[in-house]
């Protein structure tokens, strides 16, 4: 299917690039060259692999930008533009035109101070005054509680203010990742680190949340947690629940792969009133016989085994746009940026990401998008929690 | 309330109760209260309006409650319509927990799970307020006991010393004058350590400190249940005998003395100092500082007359004491005006006959009062120190006068006496070093005395001083030898050039086959050591002549040639003196 990866209406344009080329300084001339057609861009975004994070990609990327031009990025687990996927290359988005306003904040050494480094990251919204604003997030993919950033984040963006984003990833390394924050005279290349930009337009913005995934079975309770570790599900340890439930016994997790897969399948899906919030089951302790999750599942909660099927799966990715889209009230939407979870590209194949994209093209057939495979995903429109697994996030600008 | 809830509610009662500050525990509560409920804003209000909000600017959600919310609607700009739902906690002053949110209003259960929220953060609030109250009140009571504490330590450190434990003189002051208030006599020692300076000099200072708090504890046991002892500072004790006359007193006194004689263990070697005590006895009455002064008397006076002395105190010794004060005084002023005088008395090479050098003796004549010889004033400049200005003062005019006379009799040579105090002196090197350069003296020509008490006192410290004179070139002499008990082993060790046999080997006439027995063998052990050897007191004729034949080197004394003023030295070296009647 043919994509437009450029918009231009009345003065305001968006654009994307994506670009395979080996040589990270080709990839990321390529790839902004395609993005970057517009005079004066207000924002860019570089989603790229590990290994394309070199200064020369960024250089390359600078010299198509202008005195004010803010750029912020990561690297990923896979790129996703111009109608395609890659797992290794550059993706670039970026906007400009009148009625825009960007402003960036960096917090660095997040590990241990996870909410104030929400706190300082949304600290940027100060400077935006546009009538319509969004926070979107970029952070370092392994950091422990992604929740934490969050409830610091909320506590200054406030409820008016929607929230998106998504994790940098490594190439499912789980080892390193990588956050791009800077402009035309230089970019950063950090680690440990949350960036945070404020979005101000005259138009609306949009936010689509979806993951595809339905509840299984009953409504359990978890009654012993901490953090992202559930040690209780109504009472019983949560590995022998898992089991259980999967029809599995003991001895499937001496093959620690596949049962790695068993459960990747079967995410825990927490009630919330507008869904559920996925929480992946990463990881197992088989003396504590607890699941530990790579966000946080809060004693309390009230959560399902979640299951899906293929398709259902990659439609969410076409119903988080149509969402996004239908909060812009109608209007015709300039771009799209898509942080979709990293674990459901592994999940789906190769040709559940096809259907994945030609879901996303279906939902948005004239508006270009861009965006990457993430480590978790931010977005907060109503409630107070933001935090996703497994799921699509879309942030449409109108 | 079920399941689900109770559960939430668990897990609300642990994150809230966690904290121990108020504000911590509102913003947790906030904060978990719009997570669980879902919704965009959740406050806590208390007092005069929003303590607290999450999810809307502060001053917004003020402008849009009514005064006392209750359910309903509430608009907030940016936001769709909100259903607030409030639940209150706590006695007065009350609090009020409230959420808002988007969509649909709490349902039942969530409005019972919210009030339950709301009593377990004033449960919360209440713990907190009762853990800082005690906090604060634990706080201050450990700052006033610190306080009290501090408060008695240093009414302690004052009044008891801390290196013995011993009372200090305030209190040991108190306690005589308590004692002295009531009936009966008593009596104070006064005990001061001899050589202590030497060991703290020579172990340092915390031997020092080590051997006063043994000390101490020797001057404890020879004092019977009515002793009370005292540090009054420095190497000086105290001890107050209730009850006691003088002559009950004074046993005591020989049993520290003796105590104190047996050698200190202290840094792995055994010390030996000693102690003189002074004692002063008073009946009631009496005032304390008085009693004490009178013992510090009589101490001053047992020192005076040698190591391990005990004296009574009598009323004779306040004017000897006074006059020490106003000689001291005037020893000063003569430094200053000028009034000392140097006489010079040849040293005669026994064999020929000739003077070779003079020996440089002090001389004061206090104006209107008389000529107060050297053991009358010398002593007391060592005790005050003034010995060591004295000491310049005679280094430099003696080695001027010497260097003027050098032009003329290029062999003569001078002796110089120095005090202990001056040797031990670091700086006492580098001034005669300076002094013989400004002089334009050879160091050779100098030769310094040391008596031998002096340098047997503490030979180890003494050996090291005189190393570095030796250094200079100047020559050592040990003055008044056979006075000092001289080890024999130090001697051999000590790095001098001359023995100055003392006159009291010599006090008679005609001496006795003994007495000559005895100057033959320290004549012979100075020839064994290469030493020169000086006889001090010649008068007579037999004298010069027995002294002569024994082969005594040089001799000095009225036989030979009086002490000499400065003008009649030149004629004193223009042929031998055996015989020259002096002047």
């Amino acid at each position: 299917m043919d994509r437009v990866v450029r918009t231009d209406l009345d003065g305001r344009w968006f654009g994307t690039g994506h670009s395979t080329l080996t040589d990270p300084a080709a990839a990321g001339d390529e790839a902004a060259a395609a993005a970057i057609t517009g005079a004066d861009p207000v924002a860019v975004f570089v989603f790229c692999s590990v290994g394309h994070h070199t200064a020369e990609m960024l250089d390359a990327v600078r010299e198509r930008v202008a005195a004010d031009t803010v750029i912020a990025g990561c690297t990923t687990s896979g790129q996703l533009g111009g109608g395609t996927v890659s797992g290794d290359g550059v993706v670039v988005a970026a906007w400009g035109g009148d009625g825009f306003a960007v402003r960036t904040r960096v917090s660095r050494n997040i590990a241990g101070r996870l909410r104030d480094s929400g706190v300082e990251a949304a600290s940027c919204l100060a400077a935006v005054g546009h009538p319509h604003r969004a926070l979107l997030m970029i952070g370092d993919g392994l950091a422990a509680n992604q929740h934490d950033i969050v409830r610091g984040a909320f506590s200054v963006a406030g409820a008016a203010v929607p929230l998106v984003g998504g994790c940098a990833g490594d190439g499912y390394a789980y080892e390193r990742t990588y956050q791009f924050h800077g402009g035309r005279d230089g970019v950063e290349i950090l680690s440990e680190a949350v960036v945070g930009v404020a979005i101000g337009s005259d138009a609306p913005l949009g936010v689509g949340i979806a993951h595809g995934w339905r509840k299984t079975g009953s409504a359990m309770i978890v009654t012993s947690s901490r953090d992202g570790r559930v040690h209780e599900l109504d009472g019983e340890p949560a590995l022998d629940v898992l089991l259980r439930t999967l029809g599995l016994d003991e001895s499937s997790l001496d093959d620690g792969d596949a049962f790695r897969h068993a459960a990747f399948l079967h995410p825990l899906g927490l009630s919330r009133r507008s869904g559920e919030d996925i929480r992946l089951i990463h990881d197992w302790d088989r003396s504590e016989r607890s699941l530990i999750c790579l966000a946080d599942v809060p004693q309390g909660a009230l959560a399902w085994l979640m299951e899906a099927d293929p398709g259902s799966l990659a439609d969410a990715a076409g119903q988080s746009a149509g969402q996004a889209l239908d909060m812009i009230g109608g209007r015709q939407a300039l771009g799209a940026l898509v942080f979709d979870c990293a674990a459901r590209r592994l999940t789906l194949g190769d040709d559940g990401v096809d259907r994945e994209n030609d879901g996303l093209l279906t939902a948005m057939p004239t508006v270009p998008f861009a965006g990457f495979y993430t480590n978790g995903e931010y977005a907060r429109v109503r409630g107070a929690l933001g935090m996703h697994h497994f799921t699509v996030v879309t942030l449409a600008l109108a | 309330m079920n399941h689900w809830s109770t559960h939430q509610l668990t897990e609300f009662f642990a994150a809230v109760c966690e904290p121990r500050e108020e504000h911590v525990a509102i913003t947790v509560a906030v904060e978990r209260a719009a997570e669980v409920l879902e919704a965009e804003v959740a406050a806590v209000l208390r007092g005069a309006g929003v303590e607290t909000v999450r999810g809307v600017d502060r001053d917004l959600l003020a402008a849009a409650l009514p005064d006392r919310p209750s359910a309903g609607v509430l608009n907030l700009p940016g936001l769709d319509e909100l259903h607030l739902s409030v639940a209150r906690f706590g006695t007065e002053p009350r609090g009020t927990l409230l959420v808002a949110r988007a969509g649909d209003p709490l349902d039942p259960e969530e409005r019972q799970l919210l009030q339950a929220m709301a009593q377990t953060l004033g449960l919360a609030l209440d713990n907190i307020a009762l853990l800082t109250a005690e906090r604060r009140l634990r706080v201050e009571r450990e700052r006033e006991a610190a306080e009290r504490l501090a408060l008695v330590e240093s009414l302690r450190e004052a009044r008891h010393d801390s290196l013995t434990g011993l009372p200090t003189r305030v209190l040991f002051l108190e306690i005589l004058g308590e004692k002295l208030r009531g009936d009966g006599p008593a009596s104070v020692l006064f005990i001061d350590l001899d050589r202590f300076k030497a060991v703290n000099d020579s172990l340092g200072h915390r031997a020092g400190d080590e051997l006063l708090g043994h000390v101490a504890d020797r001057i404890r046991d020879c004092l019977g249940p009515h002793g009370t002892g005292a540090r009054l500072g420095g190497d000086e004790f105290a001890v107050l005998l209730g009850g006691t006359t003088t002559e009950t007193a004074v046993p005591v006194a020989w049993r520290i003395i003796e105590a104190l004689r047996r050698p200190f263990r202290i840094a792995g070697r055994d010390v030996f100092i000693g102690a003189s005590v002074g004692i002063a006895t008073g009946t009631a009455g009496t005032d304390a500082g008085d009693l004490l002064g009178n013992a510090d008397v009589a101490m001053y006076r047992a020192k005076k007359d040698g190591p391990g002395k005990v004296v009574l105190f009598e009323p004779h010794m306040h004017a000897e004491a006074l006059a020490r004060l106003t000689l001291g005084g005037e020893l000063r002023r003569a430094l200053e005006l000028d009034e000392f005088r140097l006489l010079y008395q040849p040293l005669i090479r026994l064999e020929t006959g000739a003077a070779t050098g003079v020996e440089a003796l002090i001389r004061w004549s206090r104006p209107g009062r008389g000529y107060l010889p050297p053991a009358g004033f010398l002593p007391l400049a060592e005790e005050n120190g003034l010995i060591a200005d004295i000491g310049r003062w005679v280094l430099r005019a003696a080695g001027e006068q010497a260097a003027r006379w050098r032009r003329d009799i290029p062999e003569l040579t001078l002796n110089i006496n120095i005090s202990g105090r001056q040797l031990t002196d670091p700086q006492f090197t580098g001034d005669v070093e300076r002094t013989l350069a400004a002089c334009g003296l050879p160091a050779a020509a100098v030769t310094l005395e040391l008596t031998e008490s002096v340098l047997m006192s503490d030979p180890r410290t003494a050996v090291a001083c005189l190393s570095d004179l030796r250094d200079l070139g100047v020559g050592l002499a040990v003055d008044d030898f056979g006075t000092g008990y001289s080890s024999l082993s130090y001697l051999q060790r000590l790095p001098v050039d001359e023995l100055k046999i003392d006159r009291t080997f010599i006090s008679r006439a005609e001496p006795t086959a003994a007495d000559l027995a005895v100057i033959r063998t320290v004549v012979e052990l100075a020839r064994t050591l290469k030493l020169r050897t000086v006889v001090e007191g010649v008068e007579t004729e037999e004298q010069h002549s027995a002294l002569r034949s024994l082969g005594c080197d040089y001799g000095q004394g009225y036989h030979l040639c009086r002490p000499l003023a400065p003008e009649s030295v030149p004629a004193a070296f223009a042929g031998p003196l055996a015989r020259y009647p002096g002047g």
